[in-house]
């Protein structure tokens, strides 16, 4: 089958707030989709509803992935068919180190053990891929990271733990130019055939290095807006002031 | 045993709610005859017997104290005929409750350590053990023996410190201690002496009783150093329900001791143990503990810092479950000039039960340049517990840096759902939050006892204990 | 002597912060009627007993005034010279309205307790600012106050004395989203023991209480702090802090502190922390290095911390009053 993720109708609430009003999507494998739009309007609602992140609410709407209706099934049940997130504000979470979280999760998904020298040598390289200070893999996970160093921390769980349907929250989000490159760099590793990629994001230099497929525009709850290219073109140039317009 | 007149006044039953009935009881069961006749049992030196009748008289004049946990449920009734001499100490596998024996299955415990544990062998089996590494300290230099034993042999270093770091009138239970106590460990490290290897109590614990008034007597001299590991994850369990002990350590200059403690007494004991360090110059006390069962625990470890330059740390964790209520955290004074102590404290609380944080920072008027930082963080699982922080501080000198913090609240829903999206179910994310909030004692213990507590936390997470 | 000011949960009695101890001062009370109260509407009422917080021991005041605010600014002055007084206000702040009160009080070699009631309907709000400035003046200070939903009171105290100074608040957030700030600044002399019993209770959801006092102690005076946000099983989403500081700037000085957090719900955020001690070397420093001398940079280092409370003055010529108290205990001037 060729559509990986197919959002029908989905409206969401939180706290009381209508966020979503009705917002239909469709991600097909070896895609890349970007989503835009001004802030408030649901872009990281979005991507938290797809993992049925108990602090939003589904009025109404569906979500099928690879074939299963994933609408109201528990977060690490989603996570494990395949769907992952990284964070635009990755948790701390003292007690573990990352070598031994991310051998955690990889384990959660296979039935074989995890070969400890095998994961440590390939963390190694991943972590020098992403020009990572090794130091951080025996670190608490994320604990007194720098913002750089978190995001980082996410792609490589990214790359270890292989999804079939990548959800990436404003990874760009305070990096620099340097970061932003080798972010990209990460993701591009990871793309293939196979997979697909959701990103939400608001800078024009992430998205020359990760050649998307599609654009949407996302305004007030829903996608007012899809494209390619050339929608992006528009976008960096004249804002979203066209796009409130008709909403 | 013929029934003595003691017995029979015994046989009313009172209400121990009340508090003077419970006062009238608990004089009642204890008198000097039995104080008497349990220093003749054990061969002591007449300054020893003065010493335990005069803890007798101040544990009768002494009242129960106005705060904390309502202690009126202590069965005092047994403790005469408990701590008599001569009498059945022991308890039959039948008496000793499913839980506790489902633990032992639990924690992997081996089955001749579970006679110890349960109070029914007589002989705990580490006889093989203890002896051989009795000869490599003797080698060295350093005593550890049982208090009965270094009571006769070692009598000069004996006298000149026991008592002196908790004083007998500390409280009404330190009188009781000292009335009628019996068992517990000498240990002595010499000048210079680096102990490489940690000594851990239950190596030399070869007496029937499970321990509930000993008294633990540490003595580090000049520049030698010591790790000493109280107790053990796999719960204890006795027909009585009190544990009064003491623990007495001095610290000479320049020395330094770690004193890990994991308490796990069984869910119907009263814990209500003193544990002070006097600390000389350049001397430093670290003491790391995890608080785990018992019914009703008050545990507040204490450190003094006499000497100038002398410091102290104290990481601790205690977990408080159904039907516990555990009162415990830590005191410190800052004697000396240019002391300094950090205090981390962390508790747990979970389906009904209390935790109750107390601390005590004194910082003394001539106490030059004292630094004293405390943290202390509570984590509710649930709003059945309850988690109270009651942090005192006392401070008199001008040029001192004290700062104190604490937090209470439950799980971060964010992490929980962070942990979830790389595949954690709840409960996992949930028990490595927990672990990791335990974190900072379990990585101070040395590693199996850091394994056995982590397997404690789960068993308590998952609610199979109590 | 008689205990009061008890401690919310008893410690250990060697801690000497369970209770207050005072002589038995009040036989020798009269009635005191030169106050002045203007911009808001009062009737005389019947006197109550008083309980538990404050004493163990029964007391009734001899004044009680009932006290109806409106829009404009309300003003209590007190100026108290040889006087012995004990009064009670029971103040409400009707539904949706929005006030400010002052309580201006001065005395010397006197006695003073007041017992202040504030009911705050719902949607109320009320900025309450008092000053307090006493010179051998044994005074005590018990406010209680109850808010219904959505209310929210400012509460914010400055206070300069050489004697016994006794401050219990107790305030209940009953309502949903109702909110209790408390602010305390003070500065005590000589032989002056300052004994703060803040109690906020978190009652219904979504409810908030911040507890903020800072002070200085000098020459030999005392302080003991008791602080106290309790989370009742119930006030979900609730959030709780208290920050506690205290400078010693003297070496005869003591401070004692107790800030307690009580919680019975999981789902709150509750924080404290508290220091004592001396001011932060660096930043005595840095400001010496830009001219000022000592007493200069202590003073402004004093206001820095007391800013919290300070910027909740909302009456210029109060707060200038309070600025230039805080100048003279620096510069050893009597207040």
């Amino acid at each position: 089958m060729k559509t990986l993720l197919q959002i029908e109708n989905l409206c969401v609430k939180s706290k009381e707030k209508q966020i979503l009003k009705g917002l239909t999507l469709k991600i097909g494998k070896g895609e890349t989709h970007i989503i835009m739009g001004p802030n408030g309007a649901g872009k990281s609602t979005l991507l938290n509803a797809i993992l049925n992140n108990p602090a939003y609410e589904k009025t109404e709407g569906k979500i099928i992935f690879d074939g299963a209706d994933i609408t109201d099934k528990k977060t690490d049940e989603i996570a494990r068919m395949g769907v992952f997130m990284s964070f635009q504000n990755p948790q701390e979470i003292e007690g573990i180190s990352t070598f031994n979280f991310i051998k955690s999760a990889k384990q959660k998904r296979t039935n074989n053990p995890i070969n400890y020298f095998e994961l440590s040598e390939e963390l190694e390289e991943n972590a020098t891929y992403l020009q990572m200070n090794q130091g951080l893999l025996t670190r608490d996970l994320n604990v007194g990271f720098s913002g750089g160093e978190k995001k980082k921390n996410e792609i490589l769980q990214l790359l270890e733990l292989n999804p079939k349907l990548a959800i990436l929250d404003e990874t760009d989000s305070g990096l620099d130019v340097d970061a932003i490159n080798i972010v990209s760099k990460g993701i591009n590793a990871y793309k293939n055939e196979d997979n697909a990629i959701l990103l939400v994001t608001h800078s024009s230099k992430m998205l020359e290095k990760l050649k998307p497929d599609f654009v949407h525009i996302l305004v007030d709850g829903q996608i007012v807006a899809t494209g390619g290219t050339q929608l992006l073109d528009e976008v960096l140039k004249n804002g979203y002031k066209n796009f409130k317009k008709g909403v | 045993m013929a029934k003595t007149e003691l017995d029979e006044l015994n046989t009313n039953i009172y209400d121990f709610k009340k508090k003077d009935d419970y006062a009238y009881k608990m004089k009642k069961g204890l008198n000097a005859n039995i104080v008497k006749e349990i220093s003749k049992q054990k061969n002591e030196p007449e300054w020893m017997l003065k010493l335990r009748l005069q803890a007798l008289e101040i544990y009768n004049k002494l009242s129960l104290p106005d705060w904390g946990p309502d202690l009126s449920e202590l069965d005092m009734n047994n403790l005469a005929t408990y701590v008599k001499p001569k009498s059945e100490q022991k308890s039959s596998w039948e008496q000793v409750p499913d839980d506790i024996k489902d633990t032992f299955e639990r924690l992997g415990i081996p089955k001749a350590e579970r006679d110890y544990l349960a109070g029914v062998g007589a002989q705990y089996d580490s006889e093989v053990v203890y002896h051989s590494i009795k000869d490599e300290l003797i080698k060295q230099g350093v005593i550890y023996t049982d208090i009965d034993t270094a009571i006769k042999e070692y009598p000069e270093m004996v006298k000149k410190y026991f008592s002196k770091c908790v004083p007998l009138a500390d409280h009404k239970f330190i009188a009781l201690h000292y009335a009628v106590f019996s068992g517990g460990s000498f240990v002595y490290v010499p000048k210079g002496k680096k102990l490489e290897m940690p000594l851990q109590s239950y190596y030399r614990l070869n007496s029937p009783e499970s321990g509930q008034f000993e008294h633990t007597l540490i003595v580090v001299d000049e520049g030698a150093s010591l790790h000493f590991i109280e107790g053990c994850s796999a719960p204890k369990y006795s027909k009585i329900n009190l544990h009064a002990g003491c623990v007495e350590l001095f610290v000479k200059k320049n020395g330094y001791l770690r004193y890990s403690t994991i308490e796990n007494w069984s869910k119907n004991m009263l814990n209500l143990n003193t544990k002070k360090a006097i600390i000389d110059s350049g001397g430093e006390v670290d003491w790391v503990s995890g608080s785990f069962g018992s019914k009703i625990s008050m545990l507040y470890p204490m450190s003094i810092l006499k000497g100038d330059n002398s410091k102290t740390e104290f990481t601790g964790i205690s977990f408080a479950g159904h039907g516990q209520n555990l009162d415990t955290g830590f005191k410190v004074v800052h004697i000396g000039k240019n002391t300094k102590s950090v205090i981390n404290s962390r508790s747990i609380s979970k389906n009904g039960g209390i935790s109750t944080y107390r601390s005590f920072v004194y910082v003394m008027k001539n106490a030059q340049n004292a630094k004293c930082s405390v943290s202390c963080d509570g984590l509710m699982l649930d709003s059945k517990s309850r988690s109270d922080t009651i942090p005192v501080s006392n401070i008199q000198n001008q040029s001192v840096v004290f700062s104190h913090e604490a937090t209470v609240g439950k799980i971060s829903e964010e992490a929980i759902f962070y942990l979830m999206t790389r595949g954690l179910s709840e409960e996992d994310a949930k028990a490595l939050i927990v672990k990791g909030f335990s974190n900072p004692v379990s990585k101070e213990l040395p590693m199996e006892y850091a394994v056995e507590m982590n397997r404690l936390i789960n068993l308590e997470l998952e609610g199979s204990i109590g | 002597m008689q205990k009061i000011n008890k401690s919310p949960v008893l410690t250990s009695n060697n801690f000497g912060i369970n209770y207050f101890f005072v002589e038995n001062v009040f036989e020798k009370l009269k009635p005191f009627k030169n106050f002045k109260i203007t911009n808001c509407d009062t009737q005389e009422k019947e006197p109550e007993n008083i309980t538990y917080p404050i004493c163990e021991f029964s007391v009734r005041p001899n004044v009680c005034k009932k006290l109806c605010l409106n829009e404009s600014t309300a003003k209590v002055e007190f100026n108290l010279d040889g006087d012995s007084v004990f009064n009670e206000q029971k103040i409400e702040v009707k539904s949706g309205l929005k006030t400010k009160i002052i309580f201006d009080f001065s005395a010397q070699n006197s006695f003073l307790f007041n017992k202040i009631i504030f009911d705050l309907k719902e949607e109320s709000f009320c900025d309450a600012v008092f000053v307090i400035n006493t010179k051998n003046t044994n005074n005590f200070l018990n406010f209680e106050s109850v808010l219904q939903k959505n209310a929210k009171l400012n509460l914010t105290f400055a206070t300069f004395s050489n004697t016994k100074s006794i401050f219990n608040v107790f305030s209940k957030n009953l309502g949903e989203n109702s909110e209790t700030n408390l602010n305390t600044m003070y500065i005590t002399r000589e032989g002056g023991k300052i004994d703060l019993n803040l109690f906020v209770q978190n009652i219904g959801k979504n409810t908030k209480a911040n507890i903020n006092s800072n002070g200085a102690l000098l020459d030999s005076a005392e302080k003991s702090f008791k602080g106290t946000i309790d989370f009742l099983k119930g006030a979900q989403k609730s959030f709780g802090a208290e920050k506690e500081y205290c400078v010693l700037l003297s070496s005869g000085a003591i401070s004692k502190s107790l800030p307690m957090l009580l919680c019975g719900e999981e789902d709150v955020t509750g924080s404290h922390s508290s220091s004592s001690g001396k001011l932060d070397e660096n930043q005595l420093f840095y400001l010496m290095s830009r001219g000022l001398n000592k007493k200069e940079a202590t003073s402004l280092l004093l206001k820095a911390k007391f800013n919290s409370g300070l910027k909740q003055i909302f009456d210029e010529e109060l707060k200038n009053k309070i600025l230039e108290k805080i100048d003279r205990s620096v510069y050893g001037k009597s207040f």
